[in-house]
């Protein structure tokens, strides 16, 4: 009686814990680490430690997301943590069918080798990868031998979402959030170089996007112990804004951020942003604009206490465009983008904020109903 | 073996005490996204409290709710936000984005709900640093909206009333043709009315208003002032002789009420009346509530000829 209560306990114990005997997978790698998988997370919650994509991606059937640099050769290598109760230890096999799909337009865009007799700790590099920015999905069929002879074969399934992207995601997106690469993977889809794609998603940010007129959107600011604002420090509330009704939605410090994680997210080096005055003097207007056209919005001319916008040696602003006709700001030259910008100074100049020129919006996965009133972060 | 079944049993029940233990929940409803944080503390609001705040997905003419199509939301809910720690500021949410059917404007409004007055948390002068462009105090209209308010740029209102601080914004695609901060301040007002509505009673405490007509009470409840002009159903007009007819569609909201020959018009979120004498400017906008037009009651009932006489809180109607 005891025992079998024991049993019971046991598989109770073991379901609830999902644990399940005689797994198999198919785990993604690179030959190269560089190369990817590069680590990922959902967007979903804080702290980024239970927020995070498993790595390296397993795949068994619409697994894990997972994001790759464009062009690498991938490794596909047969992983086991216990044999099958009957049928023993997986000793052979294959895959076929592997097809890189785009989940933009549904086009094959690769088809690969087959790969069959594998032994079981014999991996299969398939590539290259396709050399732009892409959205993809990766479809595979797999059969697998167990040492008593069975096999399991026509096991069709997906990498449901494969990214691929120039190189390793920078700060503040890395690791970089899913739900920021499902959009700047589909922006700047076809880009080949960092030039390309920064200005393919800034265009992208300012076609899509909703200038909400200058209000508080998803950043708060942070004080010092006396309660003055620090200008090298901003929190961008990700989440949020992602989850926002009018996505993409919000005031220019919002579009910067926003920026920033775009093109980070794909593995290009932008990741500045800059002011053009400090907050202790954003308690009036400070200059007048030229005709602009912020996003989603006819031609206007703007009273502004501040502006902010991506800055590195060169201005990108998905905010606006310069005039009634709409030059974007695409890498322009600081002096030329505020010659374009601003038409008189109605109180004080620009001035470089934070004095060092710039700072990397800090990130945060938490949603609306935890954004703390304006203006503090802290 | 005894001992290891109790320690099997034992970690069974820390499993099952652990699943038990209250979390973090986000869940959605269609175009709705939902999350409530409320592990540790509550407002006690409902994901229907919080949609009796603001207008219906197809109460406001011409426009409607559609999802946005990169995260599926049209609706944000959040309940008991900050309500997984134990101090500090606590306050449930809700934002709902419409889209104007012909132009493509977009119209939005936002109602946070906290633990005390919103005065502790919400001000003008809080709203006047730190942003683009800076907020102007009063409403568009000058009539006082709430406790506070401010309009900024030209499509949008905030106000704060209660527990409650409400933003409502038009999102103009030509904003030179269709700027209208008169429509967006109706719809504020008909969100304050929802708040005054509102059965957890969030806004300000108001004596109750009493309408009779031939000494028989009518529109219970949902007469009430607002900055010192009693609104009311239209509907409620009826037992003094006054036929109402309502034609809704996706365009278009208006009532109809006529007595004796006097008819008038009225259309939802509009500041004037068509009446059998002209066009008349209202002292309040027009703006629906579950199902029905709220009117300014002096005026309305005036227009159909109708004596209105108030002593203290009573409202006494008299069909001549």
């Amino acid at each position: 009686m005891k025992r079998r209560v024991t049993i019971v306990a046991c598989v109770f114990l073991l379901t609830l814990a999902n644990c399940s005997f005689g797994a198999w997978w198919i785990e993604l790698s690179s030959t190269n680490p560089s190369d990817g998988p590069f680590p990922l997370r959902w967007g979903n919650q804080e702290p980024i430690d239970a927020d995070r994509v498993p790595f390296l991606p397993r795949w068994l059937i619409n697994g894990d997301p997972c994001c790759f640099k464009t062009g690498v050769t991938v490794r596909l290598s047969l992983r086991q943590d216990a044999p099958d109760p009957i049928h023993g230890w997986v000793v052979e096999w294959g895959v076929g069918y592997l097809t890189l799909y785009s989940r933009v337009t549904g086009q094959v865009l690769r088809t690969y080798p087959d790969a069959y007799f594998l032994t079981a700790n014999q991996p299969y590099d398939f590539g290259p990868l396709v050399e732009w920015i892409e959205y993809a999905q990766l479809g595979m069929a797999v059969y697998v031998v167990y040492e008593s002879g069975w096999v399991e074969e026509d096991y069709h399934g997906f990498v449901d979402e494969m990214f691929i992207v120039l190189d390793a995601p920078k700060s503040p997106m890395d690791p970089a959030w899913v739900s920021v690469l499902r959009i700047s993977c589909q922006w700047a889809r076809g880009e080949s170089t960092s030039g390309g794609a920064a200005i393919s998603l800034t265009q992208k940010l300012w076609e899509n996007g909703n200038y909400n007129g200058g209000y508080p959107g998803y950043i708060r600011y942070f004080r010092d112990p006396n309660g003055l604002p620090v200008d090298d420090r901003e929190i961008f509330y990700l989440k949020a804004f992602l989850n926002h009704p009018w996505f993409p939605y919000g005031q220019c410090n919002d579009f910067a951020d926003f920026l920033i994680c775009l093109m980070t997210s794909v593995g290009v080096p932008i990741d500045k942003a800059r002011r053009t005055h400090q907050l202790l003097l954003t308690d009036d207007t400070n200059f007048r604009t030229n005709w602009i056209t912020p996003a989603g919005q006819s031609p206007t001319k703007a009273e502004w206490t501040y502006h902010q916008f991506v800055f590195t040696d060169q201005v990108w602003d998905g905010c606006l465009t310069l005039g009634e006709y709409g030059n974007f700001i695409i890498g322009m030259e600081f002096n030329g983008y505020k010659t374009g910008l601003v038409e008189v100074i109605l109180r004080y100049d620009w001035q470089s904020t934070p004095p060092s020129g710039w700072f990397i919006p800090e990130i945060s996965a938490v949603p609306a109903d935890q954004i703390p009133p304006w203006p503090w972060a802290n | 073996m005894q001992r290891y079944l109790w320690a099997m049993l034992t970690l069974g029940g820390l499993i099952g005490l652990m699943a038990s233990q209250p979390k973090v929940r986000e869940w959605r409803i269609g175009g709705i996204l939902v999350r409530d944080s409320g592990v540790v503390r509550s407002l006690g609001l409902t994901v229907d409290d919080m949609e009796n705040l603001t207008y219906g997905t197809d109460e406001i003419p011409d426009h409607e709710c559609r999802p946005n199509p990169y995260n599926g939301n049209h609706t944000i809910i959040g309940l008991n936000g900050n309500g997984d720690k134990p101090t500090g500021w606590l306050r449930s949410h809700i934002t709902r984005g419409w889209i104007n059917i012909s132009t493509g404007d977009l119209l939005s409004v936002t109602v946070r709900v906290y633990d005390k007055s919103a005065r502790e948390y919400e001000t003008y002068e809080n709203y006047r640093w730190g942003m683009q462009v800076l907020p102007v105090k009063g409403s568009f209209s000058g009539l006082p909206l709430g406790e506070e308010c401010f309009r900024h740029g030209k499509n949008r209102i905030w106000f704060r009333l209660g527990q409650c601080a409400v933003e409502v914004e038009l999102l103009v695609r030509r904003e030179a043709e269709w700027s209208d901060g008169l429509y967006v301040e109706a719809l504020a007002w008909g969100i304050k009315y929802r708040i005054q509505q509102h059965p957890k009673r969030l806004g300000m405490v108001q004596k109750p208003v009493t309408v009779l007509v031939a000494n028989q009470p009518v529109a219970q409840g949902k007469a009430i002032a607002l900055a010192g002009v009693t609104v009311a159903p239209i509907s409620d007009l009826e037992p003094a002789q006054v036929a109402v007819k309502t034609s809704r569609t996706s365009k278009e909201w208006t009532v109809t009420a006529s007595r004796n020959g006097k008819w008038l018009k009225v259309k939802a979120f509009s500041w004037d009346m068509e009446t059998d004498k002209g066009k008349v400017k209202l002292e309040r906008p027009v703006f629906p509530y579950k199902g029905d037009l709220i009117v300014p009651l002096r005026q309305v009932a005036e227009a159909l000829g109708i004596v209105v006489q108030q002593k203290g809180q009573t409202i006494a109607l008299l069909p001549k």
